[in-house]
């Protein structure tokens, strides 16, 4: 059992001294191991002591201030979730406490209007329609307002669900049918050519930014000017999938110096406010809100006196974490 | 014949848009019913059994969903559809009313009282 050790052939006692001797020797052995090995058994020295009581010393002051700061977090994401909610609540009752009186007037213009409250001169009808139209405008800057603060809201407020597109488009052209014929302006979707896959959307929100896009469209074309609406899914089986609704005007047009601040809340452009003077500069602000939202991005290319085309890039799918939240 | 009129009860507790639904509404020849309040309200329902019960939500007391979960416990109540009208317009309440039995969900402010009865026939067949 010895067979490996050179002494192995000695006595019963020499055997012992050798064991003896093993013992008292262990720590030359290690040597075999390497430097660092018997580094690491030796004493540490005092400084080295010290060194290491001051480093445990600032661990335990660095822990105290992540356990602060983890604290302070929590209480700041608390206010910041209170927050959240109370401006919820505030969307909530400033939409009911606009909404209602706003709602009162609007019927009653219309019911004078139509005559349910007795029969009324035509001059007469003329300026209550006037004053109903005023109404619906106030009711549609409100809601525009609230609209931007719902686009605003958390992710949690988005809800992505496979949407069909060229529903999506006819929706909206049939919402705007009267107001395009009225105003003698071509509106028109070409529908895609093949069966799309549905995109993950939330429905309610890009309806909101198209409508908002072709809103605009028929607002800045002249009578005999044409809009029109088509989906791109050229891109749909790239990398980055990716579905286009362009939106197409024979209008007005964006003047090119301010080109950069047609996406600022409340910015209007000149020529713009010069064909429609009460406009209050959101649409556009809200529709990139939504667009970014999804992931996508809003694009436009214009020229003046010529046309706008806008690009509303939306990905085919949504992330997982986004789609997660809930 | 009074009672072939299709009876449509308004809960709504705020006066002048009482006035304005009921005023329209029997313009058009729906017979009417009336409650200020959520508790009223029901009991209103099941007295009158109307053909289509329009709903406010900010009610005093019993709130419109509060009335929405009642009606849907019980068995006599839940068939008759309920057509929340309201001005609450955020996308939770919507989805809430909706999951708790209403038939439909129009904002006040943004439907004429023309659509509205629109709306009403189209439910009532």
């Amino acid at each position: 059992m010895f067979g490996d050790f050179p002494r192995a052939g000695f006595s019963h006692w020499a055997l012992v001294g050798v064991l003896t001797f093993l013992v008292l020797a262990s720590p030359p052995v290690f040597l075999r191991f390497g430097r660092g090995a018997v580094r690491q058994v030796a004493p540490p020295t005092e400084e080295q002591i010290e060194n290491l009581r001051q480093k445990n010393k600032e661990l335990a002051a660095k822990n105290r201030e992540l356990e602060a700061k983890d604290l302070e977090l929590t209480l700041v994401n608390r206010r910041l979730a209170e927050l959240d909610k109370v401006k919820s609540e505030f969307v909530s009752v400033a939409s009911h406490q606009l909404r209602t009186p706003l709602a009162a007037v609007k019927w009653l213009f219309h019911m004078m209007t139509s005559g349910d409250l007795g029969s009324i001169t035509d001059e007469q009808k003329y300026f209550l329609a006037r004053g109903g139209e005023s109404a619906d405008r106030i009711i549609a800057v409100v809601n525009n307002l609230l609209d931007v603060g719902l686009a605003k809201d958390g992710a949690r407020e988005f809800k992505f669900v496979p949407v069909n597109l060229n529903e999506l488009v006819d929706g909206v052209v049939f919402e705007f049918y009267h107001v395009a014929k009225e105003k003698k302006i071509e509106l028109a979707a070409e529908q895609l050519r093949s069966a799309t896959p549905p995109v993950e959307a939330d429905p309610v929100r890009l309806i909101m930014a198209l409508e908002n896009i072709v809103d605009n469209a028929i607002k800045y074309t002249k009578p005999g000017g044409k809009v029109t609406i088509t989906i791109n899914d050229d891109r749909i089986n790239s990398a980055r999938s990716t579905v286009e609704i362009v939106v197409a005007d024979t209008g007005i047009g964006i003047p090119l110096a301010e080109q950069g601040r047609i996406f600022d809340r409340f910015f209007r452009c000149a020529n713009a406010v010069k064909m429609v003077p009460d406009g209050i500069g959101l649409g556009l602000a809200t529709a990139r809100e939504i667009i970014i939202r999804h992931g996508g991005e809003l694009r436009f290319i214009s020229k003046e006196g010529e046309g706008t085309k806008f690009f509303l890039v939306i990905p085919a799918r949504q992330p997982e974490r986004i789609s997660k939240i809930d | 014949m009074e009672n072939q009129k299709p009876k449509v009860l308004l809960i709504e507790d705020d006066e002048f848009l009482r006035t304005l639904v009921i005023k329209r509404l029997e313009n058009d020849g729906f017979s009417t019913a009336v409650a200020i309040d959520g508790e009223s309200g029901l009991a209103a329902m099941a007295d009158t059994k109307p053909d289509l019960v329009l709903l406010d939500l900010l009610l005093p007391g019993v709130n419109g969903f509060e009335v929405l979960g009642k009606i849907n416990q019980n068995e006599n109540l839940r068939r008759i559809p309920v057509v929340v009208f309201s001005n609450l317009g955020q996308r939770e309440d919507i989805e809430k009313a909706l999951s708790l039995g209403a038939a439909d969900y129009l904002i006040k402010a943004n439907f004429t009282l023309d659509d509205l009865i629109v709306k009403i026939k189209q439910r009532l067949g």
